[in-house]
């Protein structure tokens, strides 16, 4: 009887140390946490391509749907692409660092750790986010294809936010 | 024939206990090797991006390839009637499926992405050649299976024609799927030839039988069971032939090749100047692999003793792993031509010439370890199911085919 | 000058109206034909395209492989553990005729060829022709048997041999999978309208295009000189043509 008593209380108090250890994890600014609490990195965008509930639930299902869109058709819309899931969901720490796949304070990784489920995207997928100059305003060179004038209207077209025309080498 | 009987081994006494020890120290170099080519990646190996498939294909093949030759000796009693073979078709049965099941593991453990074998049973691209052999591996396991049961259980005996007859076309669709891996390849000068499909089934049964003979004595020897020199004679005669025959298509592929002019930059590389792959050609494949075998299987003074007998096997299974090696790395180290004949080529990535290979321990690792899975395999089975008969002795088996 | 008769306002508009149809006339097929290159990002890709490049070996010059580094920095290959092992999308080949002693030198990528070897023995369908010609790893189904390596031709595939860090994010790839040149598929996707080899060549040397438009200047010049495939016996209709020898 004791026994029982005595391994029961030693269980509650690995578990509530383990919940307490969760939130010494946050250090960094701005973290929310979840219903499960785990801390959660704030978003850069709006929000996101679902709901929060339905991206949860959903979110390995349309990673296998969306990536074959991309892979196969070409589709690159926001709403298929990895790429801009961690453009919006991988944000600096208080600090400025960005948390590595992986580490702790990284999106993917603050649920995925605890429910230990082994992600295999960051094997290939780069996990940081496109940096605001550099790889976004890459542009065609004039001598691409022969049309100048053209090219600089195209290039508006597709980045509208774009600083300068010229190509960044 | 006098009814036989089939009884297992009681499989506690030190040197069996110590034989499967020694197996599993094979199996833990070569568990060693795959988590540490899985961590670091392909780097560690000696394959790299002009000789990709290496020591551990090799290996692998052999197994594969020797795993639907090793049915043969079943078939052969099943199918084509002679009783002679029936008391050893457990025993060959248990053989094809256990060097099937080392040559697959050596083959998954080495892929870049191994914990991606799930995509490779759930996607099929049914165009490929190596599609249908996944299809054919595991089918080749569930009839064998099927077929050792209807050997095991009186029950189902009635079957073993049926059951038999099914593995005997399933294991020569398999073979040559295997030999077709290579004969469908455009890209090498070496492959690309309707004849590796067939030359790999009859490289089956030599490699299949010269295995299965060793195992038998083994297995006969090491149990204290009386082996007569009739059955063995005939397996003797049996293994005389397919050495010749494989000889016959490896030559008939060379001369074929040696009379189109395009082809004698690779003929010329595997037969005259192509450093250590002519020294296996020759030494290996020729010599030691077909010559002194059929000497010692065909001349009268040698071919009395089992030992020259057991000699001739472990040769024909060395010339085979030369003549593979010939064949998988041989042929990928030999230039691509992007042009026509008379051009060579310079470059980065090392067109236009000779590819270097070493074999990096882990790979030959890996490959030991598949053959130690198979023999791990065919001694448990000597213990969990009634494989081999009491007493092969000449009076017993019946002389009549 | 200040009254203007009716029928005047109706000229100026008239003819101001006719220059501006002329002028919109004009510029109207360039900008409609290179906005059909910049598809939409929702839009699946077609066989209306098909991607190519033509390379000039006269003017590629010796010595020169800017095509190599341009190529390597766009996608992020690193050297990593030696050339045996590291990745090569792109390599520049030194030819030397043995009968006339003729050299030249020539850029070899992956010919996103018409019916490509690699993608009929793929075992798990990774290897994959997109409607519009490019040929592609889909290294999520990849299991790295290096099969395709073994079938290409050209030998214009790698395996990735160890673990990378810093991909570019518009270019993952990682250990175990087997990569080539994509023609540069992120730079064609967004309408870019070359690849980063091309852009890279100071004698222009590369030049990307769509081989079914017979408008565009790589089809003109294919029509003009003709373009010879590498491997030309094994019929695989390559989408890279080579010119100058």
């Amino acid at each position: 009887m004791t026994i029982r008593l005595l391994s029961r209380s030693l269980l509650t108090m690995a578990i509530l140390l383990w919940s307490l250890s969760l939130s010494a994890a946050s250090d960094f600014r701005g973290p929310s946490r979840d219903a499960n609490g785990n801390v959660v990195p704030t978003p850069k965008g709006e929000q996101c391509i679902r709901p929060t509930d339905e991206i949860r639930r959903t979110h390995p299902e349309l990673l296998l749907h969306k990536r074959d869109l991309t892979m196969h058709q070409g589709i690159r819309t926001k709403d298929a692409s990895l790429k801009e899931c961690i453009n919006c969901h991988v944000t600096p720490d208080s600090s400025g660092k960005v948390a590595r796949a992986g580490e702790p304070g990284f999106f993917c990784s603050s649920c995925h750790q605890s429910v230990s489920v082994k992600l295999d995207c960051f094997e290939c997928h780069s996990d940081r986010p496109e940096s605001a100059d550099g790889e976004r305003l890459r542009q065609t060179s004039p001598h691409s294809s022969g049309t100048p004038l053209v090219d600089r209207l195209l290039s508006l077209s597709n980045n509208p936010k774009a600083v300068s025309q010229q190509k960044v080498r | 024939m006098k009814n036989l009987r089939y009884t297992s081994i009681d499989g506690n006494s030190p040197a069996y206990l110590g034989l499967l020890g020694f197996f599993g120290l094979f199996l833990l170099a070569a568990f060693v090797a795959f988590v540490n080519m899985e961590h670091e990646g392909h780097w560690i190996t000696g394959m790299n991006n002009q000789i990709v498939w290496g020591m551990p294909h090799v290996f692998a093949i052999f197994l594969i390839v020797a795993a639907s030759g090793a049915l043969n000796v079943a078939s052969i009693a099943s199918v084509f009637g002679k009783k002679l073979y029936k008391p050893l078709s457990r025993l060959s049965a248990v053989l094809a499926v256990a060097l099937l099941a080392g040559g697959l593991a050596v083959l998954v453990l080495d892929l870049g992405r191994a914990d991606r074998l799930i995509v490779a049973m759930t996607y099929y691209n049914f165009k490929s050649i190596f599609a249908w052999n996944i299809i054919l591996y595991n089918g080749f396991f569930l009839i064998v299976g099927l077929y050792l049961w209807t050997m095991l259980d009186w029950q189902v005996e009635k079957y073993a024609r049926v059951a038999g007859t099914a593995a005997f076309i399933w294991r020569l669709i398999l073979t040559t799927g295997t030999g077709s891996i290579f004969g469908f390849l455009v890209s090498r000068q070496a492959y690309d030839s309707a004849l590796l499909a067939p030359m790999f089934v009859i490289l089956s049964f030599s490699f299949g039988l010269a295995i299965f003979m060793l195992v038998m004595f083994a297995a006969f020897k090491w149990t204290g069971r009386p082996l007569g020199d009739l059955v063995v004679n005939r397996l003797k005669n049996l293994l005389g032939v397919f050495v010749a025959a494989t000889f016959y298509f490896s030559a008939v592929y060379h001369l074929t090749n040696l009379y189109m002019t395009k082809k004698h930059g690779i003929e010329s590389f595997i037969l005259l100047d192509g450093g250590i792959y002519t020294q296996l050609f020759w030494w290996g494949q020729i010599v030691i692999g077909t010559l002194l075998p059929l000497l010692l299987v065909y001349c009268p003074r040698p071919s009395k003793h089992r030992f020259a007998i057991g000699l001739a096997a472990v040769l024909v299974i060395l010339g085979g792993m030369a003549n593979l090696y010939v064949i998988i790395i041989g042929g990928q180290a030999y230039p691509i031509p992007l042009l026509p004949a008379e051009f060579e080529y310079s470059s980065t990535f090392f067109d236009g010439v000779v590819a270097g290979y070493s074999p990096s321990k882990w790979e030959i690792m890996l490959g030991l370890g598949g053959v130690a899975l198979s023999l791990f395999i065919v001694a448990f089975a000597l213990k969990i199911f009634r494989l081999l008969p009491d007493d092969l002795s000449d009076n017993l088996v019946s002389s009549k085919s | 000058m200040n009254s203007e008769t009716p029928i005047d306002q109706y000229r100026r508009r008239l003819l101001g109206g006719s220059v501006a149809a002329l002028a919109g006339l004009t510029l109207a097929p360039g900008v409609f034909l290179q906005t059909v290159q910049a598809r939409p990002a929702d839009e699946p890709v077609s066989d209306r395209n098909r991607w190519g490049l033509l390379i000039d070996t006269n003017k590629c010059a010796d010595g020169c492989n800017r095509c190599v580094t341009a190529c390597n920095e766009e996608n992020g290959l690193k050297p990593m553990h030696g050339p045996t092992t590291d990745p090569q999308w792109i390599r520049i080949v030194k030819v030397k005729s043995k009968s006339t002693g003729y050299q030249f030198q020539m850029p070899v990528m992956c010919q996103h060829c018409e019916h490509p070897p690699c993608v009929d023995v793929c075992p798990t369908g990774a290897s994959f022709k997109r409607a519009d010609g490019i040929v592609l790893v889909d290294r999520h189904i990849c299991i790295g048997c290096r099969y395709c390596m073994m079938a290409c031709p050209y030998k214009a595939r790698s395996l990735v041999h160890e673990t990378l860090t810093d991909q570019k994010p518009y270019m993952p790839r990682g250990k175990g999978t087997v990569e080539s040149c994509t023609l540069c598929v992120h730079k064609v996707d967004r309408g870019d309208g070359t690849t980063a080899c091309a852009e890279a060549c100071p004698e222009q040397a590369i030049l990307f295009g769509d081989l079914n438009d017979s408008g565009s200047e790589i089809s003109r010049r294919l029509e003009q000189y003709g373009g010879r495939q590498l491997r030309a016996d094994l019929g695989l209709n390559t989408g890279v043509r080579y010119q100058g020898f």
